[in-house]
């Protein structure tokens, strides 16, 4: 027994010096930072200056998708507190309805893809509706059970419909294939526009947050449940606006890689994994600190894809995972988050 | 306005109330007396169904029992909780803007600016987060939200917890004035009997989850076992 | 109320109980003789359901393995699909690049995969609920991609077997059916894998029982309370992590006993989900749940998919029904996966309907038939008779109690109900 209590102990000990790594909020962002500058200064001295913006830029493209997704993540998980592990399953049957306007209807592309988002944005509402809102919100396994249904559900039925071909999904915006050149490195104007918009997607989301009732009664309900429901907000309604506008986020950020990647059923898996990076780094339930997290995630992606050989880009969902459980084990709360995290 | 009939009231299978009868008119304060563990605070949260309960509750003429939470307070009941609720993450501002919310009127504004002379302290941080401020100011924080809501009934559980006695003094004060220039009806529950039977019409005494004597303010006051239980003379 | 009562100690009651083991050991005993001589219904190919019935086996060791993560201590692991690949990789790497013998590449899998699970499972101390679902989601994902990066030990995308007869499984000449032609290796493949599984499951059982064991479920139910307690066991969890995954390293090697192939898709996040689903519709925190649960998993997709293409199969009354789906269905490329929508929608069945699962839904039918009235061994040998006592005994001297302890924790270990999904969570959730 006393084995078992200096082992217990010694391994108590040493989650405790992991932790106080992380204790000063400062100190953490300022490694962080300090680290990805130290990397950055020694790449492009070594290979280049014109490599290393033409990676910053694929990373940017890359961060940007994350961010929208990680933000999606992190609105459901402030609602509910609950991780919702089908919100890539949504994005990607929300870019599948955009195709299906887009292509078959004829339907222009950014009309397409707004109207794909407000579809996925209804959907999401009755999901809530009808396999969300009859659990207790307190009843986080369960609700976390429905999401994994969910996302079988959703990926299977786009088998079902749609096949398992890549098909390529059109650019929604102008000059396609075009670039220009920043000090010598490309940088496609679609890309640019994809950075623009999902900048404007996170401004869009925090005045909606910001400004409106809904919004306020959003971080109310986020904030305390049971205060909220004596101040007379229906917490069902604004859990489905929660719902409602990640989907919407997400089915954004599914045409915005789709156009890059190749749209099939499982075409978010690998975006999903980057995501749940950036909203741990970020903190849960910081939508700053996904968007923020997002961007970084995807330069460590390209940065240590493209400079460190044995990683590749096979290695770079590991290099996510190795994200995930560092700062889980360092800094729970993530860089943003705040200390209330270990909810289940 | 509130009758409450043979209250039962249980957290999963332990009963606390049993048999709990009082009723508030419009315009009174009524205070809600009793020791630790008496059921006061159930009482509350009873009436606004946050617990399962058995028994009538009557509000206006009409049964509540068996609604949501969030209908009872649209219908205009204000509960400020025990340990003040406020939410924590938003700024005070904003806590304001949140109790106003059932509301569709135009004067939200003009309310919060009441609101702010009336509680000075409030207007100085109305950036910062509710979670920042110190208890006082959040208990000031917590009557102001729900006062927002311009509710019929006001539920106060405890507001002098912890809070220093001059502040609990300007407090009972505040809840004094708008019961005479409102017409606001208040259902309190306090430990601190003394202050609470000041502002109070009538009284309940509260033990071991039943009503067991009843009166007006005055009557409580000099009544032997009130005094000796929770006057402390 | 139930049409029979028994007492526990009773004979009646010992009768019951060894009847239904003598049951359990008939049908799986039967399943040989059947294939035998010939008793197996239908027309399908007698080897091919053979292996169908050896891949139930493998992937209700799997199950069970999860089940001591997820039912037992109440964490959310989404990353049981890397431990059983893990445990298929190492058996068929030693069997096609070492040409070692299948059986003995099983205690292999399982240490390596203890030891995996170990290093998984010691952050997952600190990592809990929903965090330690997104750490094991993220490894399930992984675990495929890592397999397409060394290919060159696994055979990548290509998959990996071993040559045509390295380490076959042929059965030995004194057992009956060695002479059987094309059914003697599943045969043997069966009993081997019986043989593993009934271990396991014993073991399993045995542990949950032990102190340990229901320390675990301690924590499961309510961590605050438990570490209360005195129960604050972060090596026990982090064991029980090494053992969870140790388990579904076997389950892997087991797969590679009955068909030895191996390729990335097969352990990807689909078998993770898969067997969350398999766990959740037998019936999460019981054992025998993971039984059902893997005939549902091996199974439905194949009857699914084999009415994609031919509803002549189908039961009669649901074949009106389900129509015009299979018509729809019927010639559309990715039919197949119309299983992970019936999988999918009967998660959500089940956490709607039955969260305690299939075993939950038999044990309430069972309770309408057969009462079983608790009279523990501790009461029947303080008075001597098979009649609990009528008024509550106290023990008359301090060593009468020192006596009894051991034994009432025992009986306190009998009481262990299935944990419903709904409840196990309602009661941790406080937590902060």
């Amino acid at each position: 027994m006393s084995t078992t209590q200096s082992v217990n102990e010694s391994i108590g000990k040493g989650y405790a010096a992991l932790g106080r790594l992380g204790q000063k909020r400062i100190i953490s962002i300022g490694a962080l930072v300090a680290v990805l500058a130290a990397f950055s200064v020694i790449v492009a001295v070594q290979h280049g200056f014109t490599l290393f913006l033409q990676r910053i830029f694929d990373g940017l493209s890359n961060g940007f998708i994350y961010a929208a997704m990680a933000m999606a993540l992190v609105l459901i998980y402030k609602a509910t507190t609950v991780v919702n592990f089908a919100q890539g399953e949504m994005a990607m049957f929300g870019t599948f309805i955009a195709y299906v306007f887009g292509h078959s209807l004829g339907i222009p592309t950014p009309l397409a893809i707004i109207l794909a988002m407000l579809a996925s944005a209804l959907g999401a509402a009755g999901i809530e509706r009808v396999l969300i809102r009859p659990f207790d919100p307190r009843n986080h396994l369960a609700v976390t059970i429905v999401t994994l249904g969910l996302f079988l559900i959703l990926n299977s039925l786009a088998g079902v419909i749609w096949a398992y071909d890549n098909r390529a999904f059109p650019s929604p915006f102008p000059g396609r294939n075009r670039s220009f050149s920043v000090f010598g490195a490309n940088l496609e104007w679609a890309n640019l526009f994809t950075w623009l918009t999902v900048l404007a997607a996170v401004l869009l989301v925090s005045l909606l947050l910001s400004r409106t009732k809904i919004g306020l009664a959003f971080r109310s309900v986020s904030n305390s449940l049971e205060s909220s429901e004596l101040l007379g907000i229906h917490i069902g309604r604004t859990l489905q606006f929660g719902w409602a506008l990640a989907a919407a986020v997400g089915t954004l950020a599914g045409t915005m890689i789709a156009r890059t990647t190749l749209l099939e059923p499982n075409f978010m898996g690998r975006v999903l994994i980057y995501s749940f990076a950036a909203a741990t780094l970020g903190g849960l339930d910081s939508l700053g600190g996904a968007v923020v997290a997002g961007i970084v995630i995807g330069l460590v992606q390209t940065m240590s894809g493209g400079y460190i050989g044995f990683i590749g880009s096979d290695l770079a969902p590991t290099v996510a995972l190795v994200v995930i459980v560092g700062v889980l084990l360092v800094r729970p709360s993530g860089l943003f988050g705040s200390k209330r995290v270990e909810r289940v | 306005m509130l009758h409450v009939d043979g209250l039962h009231a249980s957290y999963g299978p332990i009963e606390v109330l049993h048999g709990v009868d009082f009723h508030v008119d419009v315009g009174e304060v009524v205070v809600i007396l009793g020791a630790n563990g008496a059921g006061k605070t159930t009482t509350l949260r009873a009436i606004c169904q946050m617990i399962d309960t058995k028994g009538s509750i009557q509000l206006g003429g009409e049964t509540i029992n068996g609604r949501s939470t969030t209908e009872i307070a649209r219908r205009g009941v204000a509960h400020v909780p025990q340990g003040r609720g406020t939410l924590t993450d938003l700024s005070v501002e904003d806590n304001l803007l949140a109790g106003a919310y059932t509301r569709k009127d135009g004067e939200v504004r003009a309310d919060i600016d009441r609101w702010f002379t009336t509680f000075p302290r409030l207007q100085e941080r109305r950036d910062q987060h509710a979670g920042s401020l110190s208890g006082g100011e959040q208990q000031m924080l917590a009557v102001a939200r729900a006062l927002m809501s311009r509710p019929k009934l006001l539920l106060l559980d405890e507001p002098s917890l912890g809070l220093a006695p001059l502040i609990v003094k300007s407090l009972f004060a505040q809840f004094a004035q708008m019961n005479q220039t409102d017409g606001l009806t208040i259902l309190v529950v306090e430990q601190n009997a003394n202050i609470a039977l000041d502002i109070a019409h009538r009284a309940y005494v509260l033990e071991a989850g039943q009503t067991v004597l009843t009166g007006t303010a005055d009557e409580l006051r000099h009544d032997d076992a009130v005094r000796k239980a929770y006057l402390g003379y | 109320m139930a049409l029979v009562t028994l007492k526990q100690g009773t004979p009646a009651h010992r009768a019951y109980v060894v009847g239904a083991w003598a049951l359990a050991a008939i049908v799986l005993i039967y399943v040989i003789f059947a294939y035998r001589w010939g008793f197996a219904p239908g027309s399908i190919d007698k080897a091919f359901r053979l292996t169908q019935i050896n891949d139930v086996i493998c992937y209700a060791v799997a199950i069970l393995g999860l089940n001591l993560v997820i039912g037992f201590s109440g964490q959310l692991s989404l990353g049981h699909s890397a431990f059983v690949g893990l445990g298929a990789y190492t058996t068929i790497i030693l069997v096609a690049d070492h040409h070692w013998s299948y059986l003995a590449t099983v205690p292999v899998s399982a240490a390596l995969c203890f030891v995996i699970g170990l290093v998984v499972g010691l952050p997952a101390l600190r990592i809990r609920g929903l965090y330690l679902a997104v750490v094991t989601l993220s490894v399930a994902y992984v675990f495929p991609t890592l397999v397409v990066k060394y290919d060159s030990l696994t055979g990548g995308p290509n998959g990996k077997k071993p040559a045509r007869d390295t380490g076959k499984m042929n059965p030995p000449s004194w057992m009956p059916f060695s002479n059987a032609g094309r059914l003697a290796s599943p045969l043997w493949v069966y009993c081997i894998l019986v043989v593993i599984a009934t271990a396991l499951f014993l073991l399993v059982r045995n542990f949950m029982k032990s102190r340990p064991g229901r320390a675990l479920l301690a924590v499961r139910d309510n961590q605050t309370s438990a570490a209360v307690s005195g129960i604050n066991l972060p090596l026990y969890k982090a064991l029980t992590f090494g053992a969870s995954a140790a388990i579904g390293g076997i389950a892997g090697s087991m797969l590679m006993i009955n068909r030895p192939f191996a390729s990335d898709v097969q352990f990807g996040l689909p078998l993770a989900i898969f067997l969350v689903v398999g766990l959740v519709a037998g019936g999460a925190g019981t054992i025998s749940g993971a039984i059902p649960g893997a005939l549902i998993y091996v199974f439905v997709p194949y009857f699914m998919s084999a009415w994609t293409t031919d509803q002549r199969g189908m039961p009669p009354g649901i074949k009106q029904v389900t129509k015009p789906l299979f018509d729809w269905l019927q010639g559309r490329q990715g039919a197949g996966s119309i299983a992970g929508v019936f999988f999918g929608v009967g998660l959500l069945i089940f956490v709607f309907v039955l969260p305690g699962g299939f075993i939950d839904g038999i044990r309430r039918l069972r309770s309408k038939v057969v009462q079983v009235i608790p009279n523990p061994s501790w009461l029947r040998e303080l008075h001597g008779s098979a009649n609990p006592p009528s008024t509550s005994h106290s023990p008359s001297s301090g060593g009468d109690v020192t006596q009894a302890a051991p034994v009432v924790a025992t009986v306190r270990s009998r009481v262990a109900k299935p944990v419903s999904v709904k409840k196990a969570i309602n009661l941790r959730g406080k937590t902060t």
